[in-house]
């Protein structure tokens, strides 16, 4: 099926009436979420996946995809409104998001960050309808040595991108790979870590883990702070751009687009890392570099496009190699998993239903958020008027609920209780959960695949060395390496990322 | 030194080396024949390396870099001691008292441990686990736990 006839055939799968009010209901949903300061699309789609489990895979994935577009729309408006971003792609929106808003300008940033995040995850969606078809058929000339090669290549895009300390990173995605290979050995059977206990025999599931460092982990994070943010008492009006705004914000569109298309698709990139470039090289281009920072629009439209415009792309490595790029990505994994489908380069073949009704219902989201979220803003504004004392009950109770209704299982709320602690503990020592996620996410496949490898190969590592993607893999790896070391040994700097 | 990261590479470089004890005496089997040990302990390797290299970039930090009790000071951690203790006691209630009953109780000590009167806390919780059971297990049909009473 080529892009085309695929895109035809997956909007006669989304505009289907009970998909359409899935995608529609989806939006709605994430976007309220994703408004809540601190919960942003990993807790959305964490806690929201219950909402699916009655219903056919195609529809839950549709109203899943909805969630995260709608949570990545979302968090905008706080970082505009109260300078407390809804979620980590939305931090540099609040630069000079809040910034418009103070000098009562809210009306439009907030209309520009909604218009731009359209044209950029429209163009995000192109990128994604284009390329998604070839990969998949690359992908399944992919053995073990090749899978194993990519997903290393992985890790080391997560450590290498990462927010923070490296060495901090490489910890949480190895403890993250630890904790993934608890369970039952897959090729053998053998019990690993369990200490006999009968849950432990299916390994821990992705979602209570998630729920519980993005989700109760910041509601503990929020619960001993000692003030609130104070909402800004401005009218929204002129949330259409004017022409002046339009030529001002429109390079700072594109260029946001294209980049947070590329990091979109590199594992450990995604929508956050994006934000922080776009605004950089928007900063250096423009002929103003000193209103950044002081309610410059461009400093808006770059950021939110790059995140909408990764948000697209991400899906690439997940829908054609089944590899979760960051870990929004990895928690909508596992619920591809719950649905009993398998993300990866049969799925165009096997389901072509999800797999182009997923994309086509991206193009609709996208329509859905931009005609919803000018109309619909006021009332994400009283959403923040919510108080805290009435939300955080609420948010532990949707975690609860979320946790327990994977497995139906009293365990499974004890394992988020305890990773919502784990969470808070890795927050107080400034380590990034992100990583242990997507660790543990590809853990099972990083496992498996080096062990069939080596298998084949009887013991030999050389079989990384002969097959050419492996070996590109590698190389990049290799470099993704050397860079640092190299800029250890030039400033002195220790174990600091390069940014 | 950096109290804050070393002893968080501690923390790594103790949980590794058991595991690793603990994989090593499974058997890891060979090169060309890997176990069920074999990554596992492939993984602490690396851990332990690297929460040396965190260890040594702790120690060698900035002096009156972050210290454990700073991370402490200026917050209410009496108030998260409370829930987490609430939320342990709602595990160990669920499967008894059923979901509805077991969320209420969990919910009015929530509200009321942010600031609610005792009568707005009751009548917050009887709506939201009102609501949250309605939502879940009439409309969405999630088989809740239902404990003694049945419900």
């Amino acid at each position: 099926m080529d892009a085309l006839t695929g895109l035809l055939y997956g909007l006669s799968v989304a505009c289907d009436a009970s998909n359409l009010l899935l995608l529609l209901g989806g939006c709605l949903l994430g976007t309220l979420v994703g408004v809540l300061p601190g919960l942003g699309p990993v807790g959305a789609i964490s806690i929201l996946l219950p909402l699916t489990f009655q219903l056919p895979p195609a529809g839950a994935i549709i109203m899943l995809a909805g969630i995260y577009n709608g949570a990545m729309y979302g968090g905008s408006t706080t970082s505009i409104l109260i300078n407390v971003p809804g979620e980590a792609a939305s931090v540099v929106t609040c630069l000079d998001g809040y910034r418009m808003a103070k000098k009562g300008r809210a009306g439009q940033a907030l209309g520009i960050a909604v218009f731009g995040s359209f044209i950029a995850g429209t163009l995000g969606l192109v990128g994604l309808q284009l390329v998604a078809g070839p990969l998949s058929t690359l992908a399944l000339k992919f053995g073990p040595p090749e899978y194993f090669a990519v997903i290393f290549l992985g890790f080391a895009f997560i450590v290498y991108l990462a927010q923070r300390s490296m060495i901090k990173a490489v910890l949480m995605t190895l403890s993250g790979v630890l904790l993934s290979l608890i369970g039952l050995d897959p090729i053998t059977a053998e019990q690993r870590m369990t200490f006999g206990a009968l849950h432990l025999f299916e390994g821990l599931n992705v979602v209570p883990l998630a729920i519980g460092l993005f989700g109760l982990a910041e509601v503990f994070g929020n619960l001993e702070k000692t003030a609130s943010a104070k909402i800004l008492r401005v009218k929204i009006r002129n949330l259409f751009p004017s022409r002046r705004q339009w030529l001002a914000a429109k390079w700072a569109i594109v260029r946001g687009s294209v980049i947070g298309f590329f990091l979109g698709i590199l594992p450990g990139g995604g929508p956050v890392l994006s934000t922080f470039i776009a605004y950089g090289v928007e900063k250096r281009l423009s002929r103003h570099p000193e209103t950044f920072g002081q309610g410059a629009i461009e400093g808006v439209a770059a950021p939110e496009a790059a995140n909408n415009a990764a948000a697209s792309t991400s899906f690439i490595p997940l829908l054609t190699l089944g590899i979760p790029p960051n870990v929004v990505l990895a928690v909508l994994f596992g619920a591809f998993l719950i649905h009993g489908v398998t993300p990866g380069p049969l799925l165009m073949t096997q389901h072509p239903e999800i797999f182009w009704g997923v994309i086509a219902s991206m193009y609709l989201g996208n329509v859905i958020l931009l005609i919803l979220n000018l109309p619909f803003i006021p009332l994400w504004v009283q959403v923040l008027r919510i108080p805290d004392r009435i939300l955080y009950p609420l948010i532990i109770l949707f975690c609860l609920v979320g946790a327990y209704s994977i497995n139906n299982s009293v365990f499974d709320i004890g394992v988020m209780v305890l990773f919502g602690v784990i969470g808070y503990f890795l927050k107080k020592f400034d380590y990034e959960a992100a990583p242990l996620i997507l660790g543990f996410v590809l853990g099972p496949m990083f496992e498996v695949n080096l062990r069939r490898s080596l298998l084949m190969s009887q013991g030999s590592f050389g079989i990384f060395l002969e097959r050419p993607i492996a070996l590109i893999a590698f190389a990049v790896c290799a470099i993704l390496i050397l860079l640092p070391v190299v800029k250890i040994i030039r400033t002195g700097r220790g174990g600091r990322s390069p940014r | 030194m950096n109290q804050r990261d070393l002893a968080g590479s501690l923390f790594f470089l103790a949980l590794a080396s058991i595991v690793l004890v603990l994989s090593v005496l499974q058997g890891i089997g060979t090169l060309g024949h890997p176990g069920a040990w074999f990554v596992p302990s492939v993984t602490c390797v690396l851990m332990i390396f690297f929460a040396l290299a965190g260890l040594v970039s702790a120690v060698r930090g900035r002096s009156g870099a972050a210290c454990v009790a700073e991370a402490w000071r200026p917050v209410r951690w009496r108030k998260n001691a409370a829930v987490l203790a609430a939320l342990a006691v709602y595990v160990a209630l669920l499967p008894y008292a059923g979901f509805l009953a077991a969320t209420f109780l969990l919910m009015s000590v929530l509200f009321r441990l942010n600031a609610l009167t005792v009568k707005a806390a009751l009548l917050a919780a009887c709506l939201s686990s009102g609501l949250a059971y309605g939502l879940f297990y009439l409309l969405l049909k999630t088989p809740l736990p239902r404990g003694i009473w049945g419900f």
